[in-house]
């Protein structure tokens, strides 16, 4: 006998599929309700006299543009059966569009499971409550109402990951297939970045680790049991083996037993020192340049030093950073790439993610770990006119507000940012000057 | 009659219960700023500075010495300097008890120690602290009974010495942190953390082997507070560096609210590393980018 599948459609329209058993139950549960359902609003309609149709296919004569909406081949479940007033206020409303509720929160009025309580991680879009970023609440061609099919809509906001995508030389096949082949598109219970499975979990259910190849390739090491995205970039790369693009030395070379415990050893991925002492024993130059600086990023001395910004494998990143520098940096120093969030004028540098234009990430004999001891000389670096044509600054001018302070470009400027344009400390430029300038207060 | 007696006992009993004390609104008032030594030599970024009572010493970073003022009432005065060796950057300041004067050394992240007259006695070193033998010391506060307490970066922990560097115990950093920078004990001998990433308070008991979380993340609150100090009723001081203010904790760990804020003007500051509190209230701040110190008293 021929398995014929059948499915259950929610009220909220989602298919799922159901033995024949289950489905002549729900059909029955389903039938009821809707009886139930229909009797209920029929009693209603007639307490408030409504018209027939009242309630949505009385719009359709006037929104008549709707009739091509509703010759799409996935049309949502409240206007297939003709209920506008499910999402719409028909008199008057506080939201635009005369939603009955705020856009954000309208849809969770039924869809109120998409997040997981207390879910690892969620789509950005979904906890915003954004959902018409990805459905089109009334019809759509696509399964679900997607705006778009597969991945192409992952990649309208994803942009830079589609370019990167295609433009990488080997490809990963479930990334060309879709997405959704390893990501949740809305919440994941268990698993962070969206993931359906934690690593290496979900890349062993297509990769085997028992073949003498993949032993060879990875000279021994257990690696089945640890992060393959450490090394490999799941969404391809231009560098053979999917490896980042990025490939610390000894990883290229297959020399992990240079940090590494040997292979066949108790523990194997044990590192043979600890902190900034195992990086030392290569890059010597540049950690005994950092330790005569006077000052120090802190975090390179602790347990786990330099990789706390650094991937010790391989990474998309240029100089082996584990994120890009705007992310990396303000992993910690959230406030102060906030403040240029919030700031009324952009100072490239920080908008772009370069840091490291007027900081030294590692040391420097200089506050705020700048490049340069003068702070003017520091955003000389690119505001050149400021050594020829400028207010009075430098070491010989006194800030008249402190009789220790010379002038400088800080004494009017906020450079990562303010609420005022030019990210001045005060609210315009007549504030400013009268802080000095006093006998020009109003 | 019977209930207004019973009322009003509640009611004195309620408010001579403990920490009633620290519930008080705290005020703070700027006494005094310090821009120089008795020589008329200007400070220069001061990161460091710590209490004891009758005077303070201050740490003139970038002028690698250290100052020390005495303070008699409102009046504060400097008194000496004592100069440091030319590698040294000094950080942060502490006095023991016995009026020993110790220095974090930013380059080498040791210790230095000096007697009450300012001559250098050489390094903390510690005996008997068990592996790793490395350290990496980011900051360290004195307790009422002479015990250093040393965070630890490169072993994730909270060394706790005596007098001489001998090994008494350590307690790990606690599960989930962020960037610990500074740490401070109260006569109790309990140990609050600062997570200047988080901006949260770690507390452990005097007897405890480990932190619990004392403060929620106070990110929405303050910026960046890179030093922690405690007055007498065990509210927190933390000084918000990259928010150029005070962020004042409760002692069970509740914001309090902010005071000072960010400005050139006398009572305001900028960049602010080091704060320490005396006996009598007064709270000594190293005012870093306003070059100078400024000394507060802290009312209730």
């Amino acid at each position: 006998m021929k398995y014929i599948p059948t499915y259950t459609v929610t009220p909220q329209g989602h298919k799922f599929r159901t033995s024949r058993r289950a489905a002549q139950l729900s059909f029955i549960l389903l039938a009821a309700l809707l009886l139930a359902g229909a009797s209920e609003a029929y009693s209603n309609d007639k307490s408030l006299k409504l018209r027939p149709g009242a309630r949505g296919t009385i719009c359709l004569s006037c929104h008549t543009a709707f009739a091509e909406k509703m010759d799409k081949k996935y049309v949502h479940t409240p206007l297939t059966d003709g209920e506008c007033t499910g999402c719409h206020s028909p008199h008057a409303a506080m939201h635009a569009n005369l939603m009955s509720a705020e856009p954000e929160m309208i849809c969770a009025s039924c869809h109120d499971s998409m997040v997981p309580d207390k879910a690892r991680s969620a789509h950005q879009v979904v906890v915003e409550g954004k959902c018409v970023d990805c459905h089109d609440p009334h019809a759509a061609d696509n399964p679900a109402n997607l705006l778009q099919a597969g991945s192409d809509l992952c990649f309208s906001c994803h942009q830079e990951l589609g370019e990167k995508i295609k433009a990488s030389t080997f490809k990963h096949a479930p990334v060309q297939e879709e997405c959704l082949s390893c990501h949740m598109a809305h919440a994941s219970a268990e698993n962070s970045r969206l993931l359906t499975m934690e690593e290496p979990g979900l890349c062993l259910q297509c990769h085997s680790t028992d073949s003498a190849g993949f032993k060879k390739q990875h000279m021994g090491y257990p690696v089945q049991k640890a992060r393959c995205t450490s090394c490999h970039d799941p969404h391809g790369s231009s560098t053979g083996a999917l490896l980042a693009d990025n490939v610390h030395a000894p990883i290229s070379k297959q020399m992990c037993n240079q940090c590494h415990n040997e292979p066949g050893s108790a523990v194997p991925f044990g590192l043979k020192k600890e902190g900034y002492e195992l990086c030392q024993s290569c890059h010597y130059e540049m950690v005994n340049d950092t330790f005569s600086k006077k000052r120090q990023h802190w975090p390179m001395f602790d347990k786990t030093g330099c990789i706390n910004c650094h991937s010790p494998h391989a990474t998309a990143e240029p100089g082996l950073l584990r994120a890009p520098m705007l992310e990396l940096c303000g992993s910690c120093h959230a406030d102060t790439v906030a403040r240029q969030e919030r700031s009324k004028t952009d100072h490239p540098p920080i908008a772009d993610g370069e840091c490291t234009s007027c900081h030294n990430p590692h040391a420097a004999d200089n506050l705020f770990l700048f490049n340069e001891e003068s702070t003017i000389e520091v955003c000389a670096q690119c505001h050149d006119w400021q050594t020829h044509s400028t207010h009075p600054i430098g070491e010989e001018v006194t800030d008249p507000r402190n009789k220790n302070n010379t002038l400088q470009c800080l004494s009017c400027h906020r450079t990562h940012g303010t609420e005022y344009s030019h990210f001045l400390h005060f609210p315009d430029v007549q504030a400013l000057c009268v802080q000095c300038h006093t006998k020009y207060r109003r | 009659m019977r209930i207004l007696v019973i009322l009003s006992a509640l009611s004195l009993l309620l408010l001579g219960a403990p920490g009633a004390q620290a519930a008080e609104p705290v005020k703070i008032r700027h006494i005094a700023s310090l821009y120089a030594d008795n020589a008329g030599v200007s400070l220069k970024n001061p990161e460091g500075v710590g209490c004891a009572d009758g005077f303070f010493v201050a740490a003139d970073t970038a002028n690698q010495r250290l100052l020390r003022f005495t303070v008699q009432g409102k009046a504060v005065t400097p008194e000496a300097v004592y100069a440091l060796e030319k590698d040294v950057v000094p950080l942060t300041v502490q006095i023991s008890a016995s009026g020993e004067i110790l220095v974090l050394d930013g380059k080498s992240r040791r210790i230095l120690r000096l007697n009450s007259k300012g001559e250098l006695q050489g390094h903390l070193e510690l005996k008997g602290l068990p592996a790793p033998s490395r350290t990496a010391f980011r900051n360290f506060k004195v307790d009422s009974k002479g015990q250093i307490h040393l965070l630890d970066l490169f072993g994730q922990r909270v060394i706790i010495v005596d007098g001489e560097g001998t090994y008494l115990r350590h307690l790990p950093f606690p599960e989930g942190h962020g960037f610990l920078s500074d740490l401070a004990v109260s006569d109790q001998g309990e140990i609050y953390l600062l997570d200047s990433v988080q901006a949260r308070v770690y507390r452990a008991g005097r007897d405890a082997t480990e932190y619990e979380p004392l403060s929620r993340p106070l990110k929405d609150v303050m910026n960046f507070p890179v030093s922690i100090a405690l007055d007498r009723t065990g509210t927190l001081y933390l000084v918000d560096q990259y928010g150029s203010g005070l962020a004042l904790v409760s002692r069970a760990g509740e914001f309090v609210g902010q005071k000072i804020s960010m400005g050139w003007a006398e009572g305001q500051l900028l960049y602010p590393a080091q704060a320490c509190i005396d006996q009598e209230g007064i709270l000594a701040i190293a005012d870093r980018d306003n070059n100078r110190l400024q000394i507060f008293k802290i009312v209730r």
